[in-house]
């Protein structure tokens, strides 16, 4: 290499190359370097993002719901950022960039949310957090995020306890409204004497307390009232309490781990159509996947989604092409889409910062994926939505009919 | 339903429940006996048998007998391992250095299960033929249940009873430093026991995942029912940890039944405080009986 430098050509005497040769050469190098970099693409450059948290169940007896959450709020990234990112208002020009973590729902506690939403807000520094399921995770997450000032859209959390946080938004209907639906949906399935079992945390306490008084207006009867502890492995001794009433009906408002776990005692038991029916408060194709037969029968109800829509035929093309044909369209996941929806036009609007995002978020209203979203102007409340009752026939829902209470959809 | 049938199928509740968590019980007790500190890993040893059971004879479609079997030899090979690795350095310090490394291995066997298997509930879905006994229903996988687990609880008695290995683990229980004294390889003998230990816990995860689902978080609620029923039973007693899980299981259902389902391990654990209140070595703890 020396050699070559020095002009070494043959076995003769070495020739010297001239210095301005040389340093002709290293300069042209330089300039064509110097060249590459600057006409580098544009996406190579540095892109300014505006960061969202994602808090869901990724472990835990919810795991499920929080992988359709997840899938939505990845498809609602991808397709925004796709699409060019944020193009007017304060963060035109910026993208969307998501950051995932575990609230740990169905352990109990609130203790692995909060401590991943302060990581969110303190070390990742997101100004809006989304997703959560469960009212005992959501209630004491919304004063924590009222005092750091971080906006907040919950998927699923139903406790009216929540209303009184004014700027915690949810994309599902509080239980002051669920509980009489639901009331409803059994009494129209036809039961007027029934069990009702429910799990003792504030999404249930919620339901339970505007289920019971709705049901007995209507003109039904609950034989039996008892609530379930979460997480529990074993409900037999409950299923037998219900065994021993003449009830034609066993309503559950209980989370997927303890579906599965009582739907299978109660099989094993016998205790099951045509003894006894059996009504869900919630739908799900992966349940159903994992029991088996001992859903055979059961009724289930569902938020009505709008299939007709062009909003909901969009993402379920969508949905399909980045998951598969075989994968779930989930209320979770349309939820979740929604409530990124929601949030990225209240930034676009507004900017990213609480008090723009919040009244930005109030009073919004757009046909979304899983309903029609329109947020309350005083507190975060969403509308109501109408249900869809189903019984589970040869291993596949059935719908039976169609619920309205009464609320735009 | 009659009172009867009623009776009789909270009976049945009671043993079903009772006979599964006697195995972790027993297996808990043992460690706790010889070592002195809270092992909250034994919790996850139960999931982890349940998990690899799953993995050989859901999954992989192996025989279900073939694969709990070794599903339980590699738990206990793994029992034995953390023992080497994590314990027995700690032999000789406070109760509370154990104590927190037996957390950490928890955390770190559940985190082993949620990458290995993910979050969601799983179910072994294989069925069980309901029995009629007097209107009650048992089902046939209660009934092995609780034959494996007093089948179990039996060999395990006779093994500590009767053979020289059992009797030296006895003795390790009793007094570690003694036992070294009169010539037994400790080493080897606190090796088996978390060998014994870890198995049971396997089997008992086996025999939960029949009756029940599970679920990665399932060894920490193991445990704290675990210990609820040693302590009344008495640490270091076998018939007392047997004993304990029955009136555990016994106060829970009935709870279940009189009372408000929603608190069902609350009633446990006052009968716990009260039994400690007038007995503070529980039921059949002191000094006779250590691993026997």
């Amino acid at each position: 290499m020396v050699d070559r430098l020095r002009g070494k050509k043959s076995a003769g005497k070495p020739v010297s190359l001239e210095r301005r040769t040389l340093l002709k050469g290293a300069a042209a190098i330089g300039a064509g370097l110097l060249t590459e970099k600057l006409s580098a693409p544009a996406v190579a450059q540095q892109r300014e993002y505006v960061q969202i948290g994602s808090l869901s169940p990724l472990t835990g007896s919810n795991a499920p719901n929080g992988l359709f959450i997840t899938q939505g709020q990845m498809l609602f990234e991808e397709q925004f950022n796709r699409a060019g990112g944020f193009k007017s208002g304060p963060e035109k020009g910026k993208f969307l960039k998501m950051i995932y973590e575990d609230d740990g729902e169905g352990t109990g506690t609130a203790d692995t949310a909060i401590s991943a939403f302060r990581k969110l807000v303190q070390v990742n520094g997101v100004k809006a957090v989304t997703g959560v399921v469960l009212s005992s995770v959501a209630l004491p997450l919304a004063p924590i995020a009222q005092n750091a000032k971080c906006a907040f859209i919950a998927i699923d959390p139903t406790t009216p306890a929540l209303t009184k946080f004014p700027h915690f938004f949810r994309i599902t209907e509080t239980s002051e409204t669920g509980g009489p639906t639901y009331a409803g949906c059994v009494y129209n399935a036809g039961f007027r004497n029934i069990n009702f079992i429910w799990i003792n945390d504030p999404a249930g306490v919620g339901t339970h307390d505007k289920f019971i008084p709705k049901f007995k207006e209507l003109g039904g009867n609950v034989i039996l009232d008892i609530s379930i502890a979460v997480g529990a492995t074993d409900y037999k001794t409950e299923i037998t309490r219900c065994m021993a009433t003449k009830a034609d009906c066993n309503v559950l408002l209980v989370h997927q781990g303890e579906t599965l776990i009582l739907m299978k005692q109660a099989h094993d038991l016998g205790y099951v159509d045509p003894k006894v029916q059996w009504f869900l408060s919630f739908y799900s194709e992966e349940m159903l996947q994992k029991g088996g037969p001992i859903f055979e029968n059961t009724y289930a109800k569902r938020y009505h989604v709008p299939t007709e829509t062009k909003e909901y035929q969009a993402f379920e093309s969508a949905h399909h092409a980045k998951f598969g044909k075989d994968a779930q369209i989930a209320y979770f996941g349309m939820a979740a889409y929604d409530a990124m929806t929601a949030l990225a036009r209240a930034i676009e609007k507004n900017g990213y910062d609480y008090d723009g995002i919040n009244a930005g978020l109030h009073g919004m209203e757009f046909q979304g994926v899983s309903k029609f979203i329109k947020f309350n102007m005083e507190n975060g409340d969403n509308i109501t939505t109408s249900q869809d009752v189903s019984q589970v026939k040869n291993g596949k829902y059935v719908t039976k009919f169609h619920y309205n209470p009464n609320a735009k959809t | 339903m009659d009172p009867t049938t009623v009776v009789v199928q909270i009976i049945i509740n009671i043993v079903a429940a009772g006979g599964a968590f006697a195995l972790v019980a027993v297996g808990y007790t043992v460690v706790h006996a010889t070592l002195k500190f809270i092992n909250f890993q034994h919790g996850y040893m139960v999931a982890l048998g349940a998990y690899l059971t799953y993995q050989m004879a859901i999954v992989w479609k192996w025989n279900f007998i073939l694969s709990s079997v070794l599903a339980m030899i590699l738990v206990a090979a793994l029992g034995v391992l953390i023992e080497k690795v994590g314990y027995k350095p700690l032999r000789r310090a406070s109760r509370l250095t154990p104590l927190l490394v037996s957390l950490g291995f928890a955390s770190i066997l559940q985190g082993v299960i949620l990458v290995f298997w993910g979050p969601a509930v799983q179910t072994y879905r294989i069925p069980s033929t309901p029995i009629i006994v007097l209107g009650a229903v048992i089902t046939s996988n209660e009934i092995l249940m609780v034959l494996l687990s007093l089948g179990s609880l039996l060999a395990l008695h006779l093994f500590l009873k009767r053979t020289k290995l059992g009797i030296a683990m006895r003795a390790v229980s009793d007094n570690l430093d003694a036992a070294a004294i009169i010539g037994i390889n400790t080493d080897r003998v606190i090796s088996s026991i978390f060998a014994v230990a870890s198995a049971l816990a396997a089997l008992a995860g086996v025999l939960i995942g029949l009756e029940y689902f599970i679920q990665p978080t399932m060894g920490f609620p193991i445990i704290i029912r675990t210990l609820a029923a040693v302590t009344l039973g008495g640490i270091g007693s076998i018939t007392g940890a047997i004993i304990g899980s029955f009136v555990i299981a016994l106060v829970e259902n009935l709870g279940v039944w009189f009372l408000n389902p929603a608190y069902r391990e609350a009633y446990a654990y006052l009968i716990l405080i009260a039994a400690l209140l007038l007995r503070a070595s529980g039921m059949l703890g002191g000094k006779r009986d250590r691993a026997a």
